[in-house]
């Protein structure tokens, strides 16, 4: 697969500032699309975030995506990206534009305080609104019923969720709750990470192998 | 004297949704059962978000006993719940005293399995725990969309007989002196599976051609980038 670097994000609801690809080392044709999307509201997620921001330096055709600076509506439950403009949410804002990048990366990182041992409300907010990556219909996946996705190909995802003072049925849930993202949404290989301390940063490097799968570190 | 709160977590609110409804179904049922019910109040939690507002916080403070329902949206909480419930539990944990709240928890999902709720259940036990609220314990339901569409066939038939039971369970829990663990429920409406998601094919189809659409449009991906 072939995606152009330096990605024309036009739409104008996103701040430049908010969506800052990292600058590849030469422009032209890359092969891979890396999005980061963080929900960082706090000193330790800032930290983590700088981590990576330093960690993946070079790594072209990579993407930060900053939750915070964006409002989203949260999803009605109205169905209409279903029945009526079918892959489309009637709210067309960050979340809308945020969405169609997940569907065009390659491989995708969501970074999160877990909030009991789930995500934060704003990235949940935004996994609400992918209900339009999915088909109204039904399969039978693992033995369970779950919709269809809607795009032949899902972005690799990668989820990480930190937190100081998480205790063991926290960081259980948690990695349930990336093992049912990967099968109601991806359905592909998955990754989940959870982040306590400084100690742990380097389980997010494995997002950053993907710099011997194409990147040019 | 116990003050019921019951919450509507679903973001379409009153009109529509499948958890306002199974709260009046359990308002009943508590009446009928006879339990401690003295004063109540309902509360729809806004779907926006971003703003808070002291006095839902506060009618959710002054309860004593909380019935939670909502859908379950993508595995566990709506966004817009979540963003509530954490803005409860900042404003809880700035009280200097807390008093007890009880809380039952009603998740529907539209697919049949109703384990598939689980998760969402375990996320409102660990809310509790971490608020100082006393968990006492949930209820999953599958085949919650069509809640509505089959709200006409009463409760005691037996094709509802497992929910009735765990709409009674509350009942009992509210009525019983000791705190000891229910465990969770798992329920849904007695119905073919295979019919059910037959159903719902033909379902979706029919509402996509009430809209002007056909069939092969419900498959667009105008998201993709050439």
């Amino acid at each position: 697969m072939k995606v152009y670097v330096h990605l024309m994000f036009t739409v104008s609801t996103l701040a430049d500032a908010a969506l800052k690809p990292v600058q590849g080392a030469a422009e032209g044709v890359i092969e891979m699309k890396y999005t980061i999307i963080h929900d960082c509201p706090d000193p330790m997620g800032q930290d983590i975030l700088r981590y990576m921001q330093d960690s993946f330096k070079g790594i072209e055709g990579l993407q930060f995506i900053d939750l915070q600076s964006h409002p989203m509506e949260p999803c009605t439950g109205c169905f209409n990206c279903w029945l009526k403009t079918p892959g489309l949410c009637i709210f067309h804002d960050a979340a809308a534009d945020i969405v169609k990048e997940i569907v065009n990366s390659d491989r995708v990182l969501f970074l999160n305080p877990l909030t009991w041992g789930a995500y934060s409300p704003q990235l949940k907010i935004l996994l609400d609104r992918s209900l339009c990556r999915v088909l109204p219909f039904f399969e039978t996946h693992k033995g369970e019923t779950h919709h269809p996705s809607r795009y032949e190909k899902s972005p690799i995802p990668f989820l990480a969720g930190y937190g100081a003072d998480l205790d063991q049925d926290e960081m259980e849930l948690f990695k349930s709750t990336g093992q049912n993202l990967n099968d109601n949404l991806h359905k592909t290989g998955m990754e989940t990470v959870i982040i306590r301390n400084r100690d742990d940063f380097h389980l997010l490097d494995s997002f950053a192998g993907t710099k011997s799968m194409g990147g040019a570190a | 004297m116990n003050r019921f709160l019951y919450i509507n977590g679903s973001p379409r609110g009153e009109k529509g949704s499948s958890s306002a409804l199974i709260l009046e179904d359990i308002r009943e049922i508590l009446k009928q059962e006879g339990g401690t019910e003295e004063q109540v109040q309902s509360l729809t939690l806004p779907r926006k978000t971003g703003s808070s507002d002291s006095a839902i916080l506060k009618k959710m403070e002054e309860s004593d006993v909380w019935i939670l329902a909502l859908p379950l949206y993508i595995d566990v909480l709506p966004g817009h719940l979540t963003w509530w419930l954490r803005e409860y539990q900042t404003f809880r944990e700035a009280l200097p005293d807390k008093k007890n709240i009880r809380v039952y928890g009603v998740v529907n999902c539209g697919f049949p399995e109703a384990v598939q709720n689980a998760d969402a259940l375990r996320v409102l036990k660990l809310f509790c725990r971490k608020s100082g609220l006393e968990w006492r314990f949930g209820i999953g339901l599958g085949m919650g969309e069509p809640y509505k569409q089959m709200h006409g066939i009463p409760l005691q038939s037996g094709m509802k007989k497992e929910i009735l039971n765990s709409y009674k369970a509350i009942a009992a829990d509210l009525q019983k002196k000791d705190t000891s663990d229910f465990g969770d429920f798992y329920v849904r409406i007695r119905y073919p599976k295979f019919l059910y998601k037959i159903q719902g094919a033909f379902g979706w189809v029919f509402r996509a051609r009430q809209n002007g659409l056909k069939k092969r449009d419900l498959y667009a991906r105008p998201l993709l980038e050439a």
